[in-house]
């Protein structure tokens, strides 16, 4: 027996085995197998090579690391013969989840670490974009802020004061007073002048003000429309989007005024300009109309001593759900995206008592603030769509029932009506040539008639005699009548200079015909006799809390319902009870506005505003020269 | 400027490193090209003829001391060459150290397969005993020296694993690291997988041996003439 693997080797050599193959197997299995070969070899071979080379290099740890370094230099050598202009153009875009706040637009600092904004409660705060952190800076602000170049500073309108408010402590100083009438829309980056937008009777302005003497330089105007100042990155010079007729031009100007170029070859609108943080390009959302719908997409135009250098083109496209804040000097254009969830509501109320009799019902989702009225038999509700449009919406189910265009492009953003006898709307804005006034909609066929010509602002808030005879609206800061068969307007409120109160504003023609109501300030309304005699207080607020921005009669002429300009809609008695709440609107949204009672009395309609935002910031779309 | 230097060097040293991949590769790609006889059998018959003529006898002589029966191993030999034939385009091996060991695998497998079957175990250890009774009875030799057949009995009581780390190790004369890569184990775990092997060999032949002795001497009994008149015959 063995003892160990060699004593068990020998004894396997000694062992008498016949193993010698047969030498017809051997031949025989030999022509057999190439045989085989020879079908299978019809195939070709597949990536044999690259398999073995895979197979070597797998081997070793030095194949492996060899490799490694041939495909790291393999990126790096084209990195370094110019390829990064390639891969500088693959977009980056990033949600910035930290920035949570109740409010509408805000700006990126110049380093993208913080958001300021301003709340819908008007409180300007500063988010860590990183962490969320939010500081609260102040309060009783409003509209678009600004960061300085060196992000110490934010400029925001706040009390009829433009401020500017430091990032890190709160600390505000005045950069100019009384400037209620200018939209903030740019700071220099000198901090020297501010652009933006001043409306004086309808007319729009786009100024720059310089902030040493204050002296303002309007730079264009047109009726309306949104017009975008923004300074270049060096400050010297600032851009600016006009529009003449359906054609949108935008501008480059020095802010000294020595040159000014255009471009006007843009086929659709322009709108939200910004420059890049180089100065190079101008990068505007350009709107066009499709085959089937409207097309809006980001293009950039390039900019080159003090002019535009050719023809925009798109860089990215599908923008229609962005809307642009700032373009950060780190790179990040900033922008958020969202959605509304308000609209158009309804609230059952009891007429005789003013209260309400359930809960508010969403009757139909809209964007924004929209403008609509009754028909006279509460059947349907008549929405300005905006876009020269008209929807008929039913009253109790929200559906469209048709929709009629307006001749001319018919816009406006003031309140409408419809006539009691059902056969007009009237409203108050502007067509196609700018030309402005009272115009008369045919409710059958959408045709239009400007029946009060007006020069300077738009009216307000045209309102109906119940006899369908004559309307009242309100104009520059007077209540004028109009009977439609002459179409001679006539003021009904006291000459300015005799009257205690300022402003007449927002008309409504009270229930029995013979006066109109509106808003004089200071919580008040009072109405007049149509023939101009008489004036009478019908309510007013005592609530310091609260205001009166908008208001309308119950039909039977007892109540008057408002919104104070929150989340609330209160009911006062006319004849000089206490005012009460009717409905809390908190859980619908952020405001609500506009409410008009039916004509049937068992329901008021009004508007809210319910918006909600992501923030995002998108970098590197546009490519490297 | 910080970030041009870093950018400089790492492009200096790729360049440095990419000339010298450039050589390796080339250099491996030529031994693909010309080292062997196995890339040309992927696609020449000739060349696959070649590789037969070289690999036929060991293969066979394999099966023969697995399966101990001559026609069973002309049969999993033509089993095995014939996979050959049909796997070599495919087969990702380079030289023909890598075709051996796959044709090792290929007949350890098959050879395994065949003997898994308790059928064909049987068979084969009846095959083996009808010899080992045979060459005992005829044997004028009495040492304990297992022949042949007894071995085999022994050796087919192990695993089938065991079995073909045997068959390797001692007929086929592979060394450790040759059967692990056969196999796929590491070889230092054949070391000492063998070792165990041969401890439980040696008794599973000492059993036999015994068995051949208790058979012998039942068959020198059974030859007892049964009178005095057969001796005289």
């Amino acid at each position: 027996m063995f003892k160990n693997e060699s004593d068990f080797k020998k004894l396997i050599n000694r062992l008498d085995i016949d193993d010698k193959p047969d030498a017809s197997h051997r031949e025989n299995l030999r022509q057999q197998m190439l045989s085989v070969f020879k079908e299978s070899v019809q195939q070709k071979p597949k990536i044999i090579l690259l398999q073995s080379v895979w197979r070597t290099i797998m081997k070793s740890r030095i194949t492996k690391f060899a490799a490694a370094a041939v495909i790291a230099v393999a990126v790096l050598l084209p990195l370094s013969y110019g390829a990064t202009k390639l891969i500088k153009r693959f977009i980056a875009i990033s949600q910035l989840p930290a920035i949570k706040y109740d409010g509408w637009g805000g700006a990126l600092s110049p380093d993208g670490k913080h958001f300021a904004g301003v709340t819908w409660r008007g409180q300007l705060v500063v988010i860590d974009t990183s962490t969320g952190e939010k500081r609260k800076l102040t309060e009783n602000c409003g509209g678009t802020v600004v960061w300085s170049d060196d992000g110490s500073e934010i400029a925001v309108q706040c009390k009829n004061t433009l401020l500017a408010v430091s990032a890190k402590t709160g600390k505000t100083r005045s950069l100019m007073e009384d400037s209620h009438l200018l939209q903030l829309e740019d700071w220099s980056p000198d901090g020297k002048f501010i652009s933006g937008v001043t409306t004086k009777v309808g007319v729009n302005s786009a100024v720059l003000v310089n902030l040493e003497n204050k002296k303002e330089t309007v730079l264009a105007e047109q009726k309306g429309g949104s017009l975008f100042t923004h300074f270049s990155p060096k400050g010297d010079l600032v851009s600016y989007v006009t529009k003449e007729g359906d054609r949108y031009i935008l501008h480059l100007q020095k802010i000294d005024g020595t040159s000014h170029a255009k471009y006007m070859d843009f086929p659709g609108g322009i709108s939200q300009p910004l420059w890049s943080p180089d100065g190079s390009y101008i990068v505007f959302k350009g709107t066009q109309k499709g085959v089937d719908r409207e097309y809006k997409d980001l293009w950039a135009l390039r900019v080159q001593d003090n002019q535009f250098v050719g023809a925009p083109f798109p860089v990215v496209p599908d923008v229609g759900q962005m809307e642009f804040c700032n373009w950060s000097q780190n790179g990040q254009l900033a922008y958020q995206t969202g959605f509304s969830l308000g609209g158009i509501f309804t609230l059952p109320v009891d007429l005789q008592t003013g209260k309400a009799t359930g809960s508010p019902r969403q009757l139909v989702r809209a964007r924004g603030w929209k403008m609509y009225c009754w028909s006279p038999d509460g059947k349907q509700i008549a929405v300005h769509v905006g876009q020269g449009k008209l929807t008929f919406l039913s009253a109790s189910t929200g559906e469209q029932i048709r929709e009629v265009s307006l001749p001319e492009g018919i816009e406006t953003n003031k309140r409408i009506s419809w006539s009691p006898d059902g056969k007009w709307i009237v409203l108050s804005g502007w067509d196609k040539e700018n030309k402005n006034g009272v115009f008369l909609i045919t409710v059958e066929t959408g045709e239009a008639k400007l029946l009060v010509p007006l020069e300077g602002p738009i009216a307000f808030s045209p309102t109906w005699s119940p006899d369908s005879k004559t309307i009242a609206y309100g104009y520059k800061g007077d209540v004028y009548v109009a009977n439609i068969e002459d179409a001679k307007p006539r003021r009904i409120t006291a000459p300015q200079e005799k009257r205690e109160y300022k402003e007449a504003g927002r008309p409504v023609f009270a229930p029995d015909g013979k006066s109109v109501a509106y808003m004089a300030g200071g919580g008040r309304v009072l109405a007049t006799t149509i023939d101009g005699k008489e004036t009478r207080e019908i309510f007013h607020l005592k609530n310091e809390k609260l205001i009166i921005n908008v208001f309308d009669w119950s039909p039977d002429g007892r109540h008057i319902v408002f919104t104070p300009a929150n989340n609330e809609i209160w009911c006062a008695p006319t004849d000089g009870g206490e005012p009460f709440r009717i409905a809390d609107t908190s859980n619908l949204g952020q405001n609500s506005w506009l409410p008009r009672w039916s004509p049937t009395g068992e329901a008021i309609v009004f508007n809210v505003y319910h918006e909600k935002y992501q923030y995002w910031v998108m970098e590197n779309f546009l490519s490297v020269e | 400027m910080i970030i041009f230097a870093i950018l400089c060097n790492i492009f200096t040293c790729g360049a440095i490193i990419l000339v010298t991949m450039v050589g390796a590769m080339a250099k491996i790609i030529e031994q693909i090209n010309n080292d062997d006889l196995v890339g040309k059998a992927r696609i020449d018959a000739d060349a696959l003829g070649q590789l037969y003529d070289l690999y036929y006898e060991q293969i066979f002589r394999f099966c023969v001391h697995r399966l101990f029966d001559k026609q069973t191993a002309e049969d999993i030999t033509s089993t095995v060459f014939l996979e050959v034939a049909r796997r070599i385009r495919t087969f990702t091996g380079r030289g023909q150290q890598d075709f051996r060991n796959w044709l090792y695998a290929i007949a350890v497998n098959q050879t395994n397969a065949y003997i898994r079957k308790t059928s064909r175990r049987q068979k084969l250890l009846a095959e083996a005993t009808a010899s080992s009774g045979v060459s005992d009875t005829d044997s004028a030799d009495d040492s304990a020296e297992p022949n042949w057949p007894v071995l085999y009995q022994a050796v087919l009581k192990l695993k089938p694993k065991h079995q073909t780390i045997v068959t390797l190790r001692f007929f086929e004369n592979l060394d450790f690291e040759q059967i692990g890569q056969i196999i796929k184990i590491k070889p230092a775990t054949v070391r000492v997988t063998l070792h165990r092997i041969l401890k439980r060999l040696r008794n599973h032949l000492q059993s036999s041996i015994d068995e051949i002795g208790e058979k012998k001497a039942k068959s020198s009994v059974v030859r007892l003439p049964r009178n005095p008149s057969d001796c005289s015959q």
